[in-house]
């Protein structure tokens, strides 16, 4: 696994353990990660501010534990859709040579991904 | 475009708009701060040109910003580039309003308008007016065009209409949460 989708990984579990968060520790045992590993992508996160560690003493001994900022941010409803990226943007209007009304790029991908919701 | 779940709003942002390489600058340009677009490409392995490319795409987007300095070594002018994750926002609420127009526009079109379709994927479909005028016959390929049923379209449509709508409610809501005050 590259360190980017280990740190989407670590970004992921951190959110998924809420509000308390997550000892570094116990994430790192989860992930089978050794601690200059782990800490080097917290760090990452924390730089990124998508999480903070905050300094707590466990059993005697000090350690981090993890808590997310932010929620990722939604992008479901318009990710991949062909207007974004499209270079024909800037003259696509109802009454031009480009419009939405006769878009193949846009019938393509609402059915499409109307399908894959529906089969979901 | 690369599915990003769980990754900064700004890597997402950027990988709306490109491929992998869209998605490493916005990784190179988070870990180095203000970072040339040689530092990028060196931090990333990506050729300066495809760097540049994607750091053209970003800046259109108001999603970076360059501050121009001049090297004290070569004596010629570069750019040092910071990611505006301030801006990321501003830039999905805009792209989702453009789908959002354009999605309305159809809609509107699919349901005033019956259709009719030779059945040829690389041919278009016409309306009504638009056959009767070419006699039921495709202009294009010759076939019989015959009625078409455009009931699924309409409802991906709508379907993908409520999504997005949903989703900028949802954004609003959580920009109307009141802060939290201060513990004493």
């Amino acid at each position: 696994m590259e360190e980017e989708d280990l740190i989407s990984l670590v970004y992921k579990l951190v959110l998924e353990n809420g509000e308390p968060g997550i000892l570094q520790s116990e994430l790192w045992k989860k992930l089978d990660l050794t601690s200059r590993d782990g800490s080097r992508i917290a760090t990452r996160l924390e730089k990124r501010r998508l999480i903070k560690r905050e300094r707590v003493l466990e059993e005697g001994r000090w350690t981090y534990r993890l808590k997310s900022l932010v929620i990722p941010v939604a992008t479901k409803s318009i990710e991949e859709a062909p207007c974004i990226t499209c270079t024909d943007l800037y003259r696509c209007s109802i009454d031009g040579i480009i419009s939405p009304l006769t878009c193949d790029k846009i019938e393509r991908w609402v059915i499409e991904e109307y399908r894959a919701a529906s089969v979901a | 475009m690369v599915k990003l779940e769980y990754e900064d709003s700004f890597v997402k942002a950027a990988g709306m708009l490109g491929g992998e390489e869209y998605v490493r600058v916005a990784r190179a340009l988070l870990n180095n701060v203000d970072a040339t677009d040689e530092e990028i490409a060196s931090a990333t392995g990506l050729k300066i040109n495809i760097v540049r490319r994607v750091l053209y795409a970003l800046f259109e987007r108001s999603l970076i910003i360059g501050i121009r300095f001049k090297d004290p070594k070569k004596g010629w002018y570069v750019y040092r580039w910071k990611a505006q994750s301030d801006a990321v926002d501003t830039f999905l609420m805009r792209e989702r309003r453009t789908v959002l127009q354009k999605l309305t526009e159809r809609l509107e079109y699919e349901r005033s308008n019956s259709f009719y379709y030779c059945g040829t994927p690389t041919c278009k479909k016409r309306t009504f007016e638009e056959s009767m005028m070419d006699l039921f016959k495709c202009p294009e390929c010759g076939n019989t065009l015959t009625p078409y049923d455009n009931s699924e379209l309409i409802k991906a449509i709508e379907w993908k209409i409520n999504q997005i709508n949903e989703e900028m409610e949802q954004k609003k809501r959580e920009t109307e949460k009141p802060i939290a005050p201060k513990e004493k």
